[in-house]
């Protein structure tokens, strides 16, 4: 691969938020005045936990954050995610939206958030995808993935479904970091590298009304963790600008079922804690 | 294939594969955001729906779609295609 200036040096925190199953009003109450009203709007009781679970894990990172910025940070900021004008989450700390980004996601019964600070001079993103294990034909979609990577999918020895829920997950969670240029679905993400022996993958969108020779592509990291029900594929993906494609692609090495157990880790700052509410913080990573 | 028939492979796939649309009535006016669906859940159901229908469309006019009655219609405008004159 060509080197690429990597315009995302900034540290990342991560929580994982379970939903224990408390009651639906005890995750709400939680929330700010319009996230509750959000939350309330879902259609679905699931879907009103979901959604209330991952905004209450990106109030938790965002914590975390704050907490690890400066000595005396202050004390219970007002934290509430706010809906951008692309439809892009936006983390309001005290009312300015301009000092941390957010990712969000949630599969079944676990939330997951991703922030990182604002304000480097550029509007480099992250993006985190969660997908629980469960059967798919995904594998075989000629919506979701290219003739090529149905290709190489075909040929990933271990865990296939495995492999297919993590390729979409690197989609999923590339879209959302490249969000000044994403294509209209995460379908239409190419990936050009995939590792999942190693958890890492690059994938990518061209330019659009930009200088033709720019390519945005997204570093990911995948990992596998355990959830109340069963197994799930988290992804983060960050942002790169590089000067030229990654070239061809090629699979990695053979995968076992348990080969990658380890947490998201996208830098030596990076932190990851789990965070299960109605009980204290645990530290993992 | 008559189009309900069409629509009665997408309805199907829609609320076996989407959590939020299991109890639902189904209508070709909605998208399946309506029904809360992920985008895994989308690309599922139209997955299915292709390779039950025996067509393919391609992505790009899929992203064109913005609700059932446009995938459907989508769905149609393949099979009609696939037919020897």
């Amino acid at each position: 691969m060509r080197a690429c200036h990597n315009r995302f040096p900034r540290p990342l925190t991560v929580v994982v938020a379970r939903d224990l199953e408390q009651p639906a009003g005890a995750l709400i109450s939680r929330l700010s005045l319009e996230e509750r009203q959000q939350a309330e709007a879902q259609p679905t009781e699931p879907g009103s936990r979901r959604f209330a679970l991952s905004r209450l894990a990106a109030h938790a990172a965002a914590r975390q954050d704050l907490a690890r910025q400066l000595p005396a940070h202050e004390e219970n900021p007002v934290i509430e995610v706010l809906v951008g004008p692309g439809g892009e989450p936006l983390l309001s700390i005290d009312g300015a939206v301009d000092r941390l980004g957010v990712s969000i996601s949630h599969s079944s019964r676990l939330a997951v958030a991703c922030v990182w600070r604002l304000g480097y001079g550029d509007d480099s993103r992250a993006g985190i995808d969660l997908e629980r294990e469960r059967p798919t034909e995904l594998a075989e979609s000629p919506y979701a993935f290219t003739p090529s990577e149905r290709r190489w999918l075909a040929r990933i020895q271990g865990n296939p479904m495995r492999a297919s829920l993590a390729a979409w997950t690197v989609k999923e969670a590339a879209w959302k970091a490249l969000y000044t240029q994403q294509p209209v679905s995460p379908a239409e993400v190419q990936i050009h590298r995939f590792d999942l022996a190693r958890g890492m993958a690059i994938a990518g969108v061209r330019g659009r009304g930009l200088n033709r020779s720019r390519r945005f592509i997204a570093r990911a990291c995948i990992s596998l963790i355990e959830g109340p029900d069963g197994h799930y594929l988290l992804t983060i993906a960050e942002a790169m600008a590089c000067s030229s494609w990654p070239g061809r692609m090629h699979t990695g090495s053979k995968i076992r079922s348990d080969d990658f157990s380890r947490l998201p880790r996208t830098g030596d700052q990076n932190r990851c804690y789990e965070h299960h509410f109605g009980s204290e913080v645990k530290l993992a990573a | 294939m008559t189009r309900d028939e069409i629509f009665a492979v997408v309805k199907s796939n829609v609320q076996t594969i989407i959590e939020g649309a299991k109890d639902k009535e189904i209508t070709e006016n909605n998208s399946m955001r309506d029904y809360q669906a992920d985008s895994l859940e989308i690309v599922e159901v139209v997955s299915r729906s292709m390779k039950q229908l025996k067509i393919k469309v391609p992505r790009t006019e899929l992203a064109s779609a913005k609700n059932l009655k446009d995938l459907v219609d989508l769905f149609e405008k393949a099979i009609n295609a696939s037919v020897p004159q």
